[in-house]
């Protein structure tokens, strides 16, 4: 896994507040959140966590979701969570996604929330607090699918709207993934 | 104590074996017929036994023989003195790097680390529902364990005839597979899988020890390259007093920082080198023409102890270990072992000795088989088998070389 965030050992110091959040981690509550169960309707394309993801039905059973893709939309966005799960074939680290064919939780870009949640940053990116946060497609090489990014690079990417960054970027482990806190006023 | 003539069928195993058919240890064995020799009083004075004993001794001020040297024939005009001395060996393992036993035959050791994501208190007001969270995370770390093997063999005349001599050539066999044991447990201790692949470089991703792990997994400071520090001298060997104060007090504080002045993270030991040690305990001095009332190691050791009260760790321990010198001074140890640093010159280790922080399991100790009769090879033959792990860091960069540098400023 680790196609967006690269994970490395986590952090061993916890005297910095707001330093050690994992992508797809609750980071603030306000009000009701709105988080639904989904489920991967692409196995063999694994989602992590902290991922924006795209929504491609909605039943009176789940969400089904997928790696996004060029036809993302802020209405088909929705951000992964980190839930509790176990892994078959961990070998060292800390758990990155959710497993095969299991149930995790997502939610929904366009859904009313005030909820803040950390996610995975691109590359060299370098939000500012109250920045505007952009999705990437993969339409082209220039963006990584699921992948949060400052501005529009190569104009393929979705805006989330009203959504912004909540925070500067920040590596929870001693790898070379950077994540960041996105928040909906 | 007497010693039985190198002509007598009175062997150490028939002492032995009458010292355990009267359940009394060997030494009050010998020290009873001793005793039935030269004193009147004692019970058996002089009986058939014990002249056969005493015929048998031979006066002499040394200690009983232990079968090999019956090996060698010597004559009556010949002084020998029976002790079988044992060749020079040291090992380091156990002296540095903590180790904790159990598993059997397994293949990873795991363990894990949790740290939480703390948060920032959020300003609260009387009917507000905004709420910073906190988290909790966990990981897991792993190192492999590995089994290895040794054996002994001796063949079936060879055992008749150590019998013949009373020679246990098997024990001693089983010693020098102990011995083995000891360097295999100090290559795993502190180079890891270094050398299984039959090369003698450390490969990418190999499994390391305590001397040889890769940067992130240590914190390496050279001080060649140092930004720490000002020196005009960046070899140990040629630093003043307040350069060597600048730099290991300097050393201190980095690990300190590093571990956040978690009392019960900070170092416990600083491994130096033999050649390093020597240079230390050259003078320490002011100025060139200051007084000379303390060697450089004594004034370090009594400053670090100084700085580690203060920050309430506990006391540094300067100690030994010979592989961290340059290869050219490694001296009679295999050169497996040797890691000099980032400008071969010397590394040094500053690190806590504790398994909360860093340890190594040793699965399966060295357990032996059977002793059992080869028919194939007319021999008799022992297996031994161990499952040795390698050090497990829980807090990567928390061990800290310290690396020679190469300017002398001279």
């Amino acid at each position: 896994m680790a196609r967006l965030f690269t994970y490395g050992k986590l952090n061993r110091h916890a005297t910095i507040a707001g330093g050690n959040h994992l992508p797809g981690t609750y980071y603030g509550a306000w009000g009701i959140q709105y988080a639904a169960g989904a489920y991967n309707t692409t196995p063999d394309n694994a989602i992590e966590f902290g991922e924006v993801v795209e929504i491609v039905q909605s039943n009176d059973k789940a969400y089904g979701v997928k790696r996004a893709t060029s036809a993302l939309t802020l209405a088909t966005a929705a951000i992964t969570l980190r839930d509790i799960v176990g892994v078959q074939t961990q070998t060292i680290g800390t758990v990155e996604g959710p497993g095969t064919s299991k149930a995790f939780s997502v939610i929904p870009a366009s859904a009313p929330t005030g909820w803040s949640v950390v996610v995975v940053l691109a590359a060299s990116q370098t939000p500012a607090v109250a920045g505007l946060v952009y999705v990437g497609t993969a339409t082209s090489v220039a963006t990584v699918a699921g992948a949060i990014y400052t501005t529009d690079v190569g104009t393929e990417c979705v805006a989330l709207t009203g959504w912004t960054f909540g925070g500067t970027k920040f590596t929870p482990t001693n790898g070379v993934g950077i994540c960041a806190v996105i928040t909906k006023l | 104590m007497s010693v039985i003539k190198y002509d007598s069928n009175y062997t150490f195993n028939d002492a032995m074996k009458s010292a355990e058919a009267k359940k009394v240890s060997l030494v009050e064995f010998i020290t009873a017929s001793e005793k039935m020799i030269e004193d009147p009083r004692f019970p058996g004075f002089l009986d058939a036994q014990t002249k056969a004993l005493h015929s048998a001794r031979k006066i002499e001020n040394v200690e009983f023989r232990d079968g090999a040297e019956a090996v060698f024939p010597y004559n009556g005009f010949t002084v020998l003195d029976l002790n079988i001395r044992r060749p020079l060996f040291n090992t380091f393992a156990m002296k540095h790097v903590p180790h904790i036993y159990g598993g059997g035959a397994v293949e990873t050791d795991k363990g894990f680390f949790m740290n939480y994501a703390i948060q920032k208190g959020r300003l609260a007001s009387g009917n507000n529902n905004k709420v910073n969270l906190v988290k909790a995370n966990v990981e897991t770390l792993e190192a492999p364990i590995l089994p290895i093997t040794l054996g002994l063999f001796v063949g079936q005349i060879d055992l008749m005839k150590a019998q013949t001599i009373g020679y246990d050539v098997i024990g001693v066999e089983g010693e020098a597979v102990r011995y083995s044991y000891q360097i295999e447990l100090d290559k795993f201790a502190f180079v890891g899988h270094r050398g299984i692949d039959g090369g003698t470089t450390d490969v990418t991703g190999m499994a390391r020890g305590l001397i040889n792990m890769v940067a992130g997994d240590a914190t390496i400071s050279d001080i060649e390259t140092s930004t720490l520090y000002t020196l005009t001298h960046k070899k140990f060997q040629t630093m003043t007093t307040a350069e060597l104060v600048d730099v290991f007090v300097g050393e201190y504080n980095a690990f300190a920082a590093n571990v956040v002045y978690q009392q019960d993270k900070l170092p416990n030991k600083w491994l130096l080198y033999p050649s390093l040690f020597g240079a230390l305990t050259k003078p320490a001095y002011l100025t060139s023409a200051g007084t000379v009332f303390k060697s450089h190691l004594e004034y370090l050791e009594a400053q670090i102890s100084v700085l580690s009260k203060k920050y309430g760790g506990p006391e540094i321990m300067f100690d030994l270990l010979p592989y961290l010198a340059p290869i050219a001074e490694l001296g009679n140890f295999d050169t497996l072992l040797s890691e000099d640093g980032t400008n071969d010159t010397g590394r040094t280790i500053l690190y806590r000795q504790d398994p909360y922080v860093m340890r190594t399991r040793l699965a399966l100790d060295l357990t032996p088989g059977a002793l059992v009769y080869d028919p194939a090879n007319n021999g008799m033959r022992r297996n031994y088998v161990s499952f040795i792990g390698v050090p497990l860091v829980f807090y990567p960069g928390i061990v800290r070389y310290v690396d020679n540098g190469t300017t002398t400023g001279e």
